[in-house]
């Protein structure tokens, strides 16, 4: 968020914040601009906390009184209190971003399964007896999770602006989806392989591609609406 | 449930009694709940409160400006938020019969 902005809302209650009281207002709107709750939302919230440390300011009390003193607990146990009145469309949308999240994942765990498929030579997944080996393409999956994730979390304000155990439960999350849906494909994939049917691999890979394309532009579009 | 949910929820209805005897804003909040023996609850406490209240639509809220200058959000309660405030006191009543009676006090 720009000093104008923080100027702009300061100037809608007139109200002039120093030292400490400025700092922890530029720190609640650094932290707000970071998350997915709406425009109007993180303006009132803004509004609200500027007006409190006017007048802890003006009646000397400590920023500690209005913030506490960890700000992104303040701010998150506020977000708390309005994500429960997010609209239908708001939480649609945070919905098809996360698909589109996962879909993604599993295009690339294959693209790449598929790809080094055909560089090193094709490997069996299961035994006969059923049994798994832990060979080069399963160990694959959680490395390209881990990466995927680490891209997105460049990419959405959304992610960024979550707790840690949020963060960790969509890696757990999207890794157990990776694993899984992959290795439920896969073998649907080595059938149709068995009885005669020939799939390009370079479908996979543009599929991929348009689908990485989609998700970033998708994500990019909604930090646009949370600004 | 929690002490500090058990805390919460009295608060919230606190700050109703306190909103429901005419319009208010924040710190008069703050220091009617001090008056009441609320003695540590601080602006930041009560803030996710009166969003929430505010958000269920249990309060109405209006920016004008002070009398110092500055602009202040005042709260009056809605319909909604009376019957609210009028459930909690019934609550309210039951549960202080219930404790009182759990811990056998004898009232004068």
């Amino acid at each position: 968020m720009t000093e104008n902005i923080y100027e702009e809302v300061l100037g809608e209650v007139a109200v002039d914040l120093e030292g400490d009281y400025w700092v922890a207002f530029v720190e609640v709107a650094d932290y707000l601009n970071k998350t997915n709750i709406t425009k109007r939302d993180q303006k009132e919230i803004l509004m609200d906390t500027a007006i409190m440390l006017n007048e802890a300011m003006i009646n000397d009390r400590p920023v500690a009184n209005v913030v506490g003193k960890d700000i992104s607990k303040y701010c998150r146990d506020i977000i708390k209190e309005i994500k429960p009145y997010m609209s239908t469309g708001d939480k649609v949308k945070i919905f098809i971003e996360g698909l589109l999240i996962a879909i993604t994942g599993i295009l690339i765990y294959l693209s790449t399964v598929t790809l080094l498929s055909s560089i090193i030579g094709k490997g069996d997944i299961f035994t006969e007896n059923g049994s798994v080996i832990v060979n080069m393409r399963l160990l694959l999956a959680p490395a390209i999770g881990i990466i995927w994730v680490i891209i997105y979390g460049k990419i959405s304000k959304n992610y960024k602006s979550s707790n840690t155990w949020k963060k960790v439960s969509i890696f757990l999350g999207l890794l157990a989806i990776l694993f899984l849906v992959s290795l439920i494909i896969l073998s649907i994939f080595e059938n149709i392989l068995e009885s005669g049917i020939t799939i390009r691999p370079v479908f996979l890979y543009l599929l991929n591609v348009f689908m990485i394309v989609v998700t970033i532009f998708y994500s990019k579009k909604l930090d646009k609406e949370r600004p | 449930m929690s002490t500090r949910q058990l805390l919460k929820g009295v608060l919230e209805g606190a700050i109703l009694g306190i909103i429901s005897q005419g319009e208010t804003y924040g710190y008069e909040i703050v220091e009617a709940l001090h008056e009441s023996g609320f003695e540590d609850v601080v602006e930041g406490t009560i803030y996710p409160i009166l969003i929430r209240l505010e958000k269920r639509g249990a309060l109405s809220a209006v920016y004008r400006k002070s009398d110092i200058g500055p602009r202040r959000k005042y709260l009056s309660i809605t319909e909604e938020g009376k019957k609210e405030l009028e459930e909690f006191k019934n609550n309210w009543i039951d549960l202080q019969k219930a404790v009182k009676k759990s811990l056998n006090i004898i009232e004068d």
